[in-house]
């Protein structure tokens, strides 16, 4: 089982993206992890279109999911045109220096790592791909 | 993503209605910033018809905490979904936002 959907890279796409996987979905993942997986690619799409918003400017953003065969992982993928970011130096923040100085940002991709399985960026050529796993905790009964 | 905030008695509520994504947090922000401003005491955030929300929602709540603290401002969520309390809970905001069920339960826990 596949998908892909491409959007042009704005933050008022994000909503189609969610609305995409939400609809592709809803029978792989129990309501949970469905929500919270929607939750990463959307953090990701919206790093994107943030931090690369000169490279992405009316540009698509192409966002793909593969069911392996065994149906206990989904890989997702997500390609632009621009940098691609190396996770394995992430640093987490510490929550309580992120709340002392009053800053919004910096857990979108903290979210990411505590929901997601794997995580990783490759560049291949002008593009970058994310690519994101999750093991399946639980087919919907329809489906199984 | 619709934001009303209204005075009842001596509270204000903010209503949040639809998506709270990184295209709509910054009217959420604005919209507690103003209340902020105006040094009001008890800041309720109703949730009931609060659908998404993604790390830009969450981080316009994280960076009042100091604020509230500071202020000791009866700031609290409520009639939020288990779905988007799930997400509170994946870094653990849920323990340090004030959550209750129900308007009924933020007002009995403030007097």
């Amino acid at each position: 089982m596949t998908g892909e959907l491409s959007i042009p890279c704005n933050k008022n796409n994000l909503k189609v993206v969610r609305s995409f996987l939400q609809n592709e979905l809803i029978t792989i993942f129990n309501t949970e992890d469905l929500n919270l997986v929607i939750l990463c690619i959307d953090e990701i799409c919206a790093n994107i279109i943030i931090h690369e918003q000169d490279k992405t400017l009316n540009k698509n953003l192409q966002v793909s999911y593969n069911l392996n065969k065994d149906r206990q992982t989904i890989t997702f993928t997500i390609k632009h045109q621009g940098n691609s970011f190396n996770y394995d130096s992430y640093k987490e923040p510490h929550l309580n220096s992120l709340i002392s100085e009053k800053k919004k940002g910096g857990i979108g991709l903290l979210l990411v790592t505590r929901i997601m399985d794997s995580i990783k960026c490759e560049q291949l050529s002008k593009y970058c791909i994310t690519t994101l796993s999750k093991k399946i905790n639980r087919l919907d009964p329809i489906t199984s | 993503m619709e934001i009303k905030h209204y005075k009842e008695e001596e509270y204000t509520i903010i209503q949040i209605t639809g998506d709270l994504d990184a295209s709509s947090a910054v009217i959420l922000d604005d919209a507690i910033k103003e209340v902020m401003h105006k040094n009001e005491k008890n800041i309720f955030i109703d949730c009931q018809n609060l659908n998404y929300i993604a790390s830009a929602g969450l981080g316009v709540f994280m960076s009042y905490i100091s604020d509230i603290t500071a202020n000791s401002i009866n700031f609290r969520l409520f009639n939020m979904s288990n779905k988007i309390l799930d997400v509170f809970k994946v870094l653990g905001l849920n323990v340090l936002l004030n959550i209750d069920s129900t308007k009924k339960e933020v007002i009995s826990s403030i007097k």
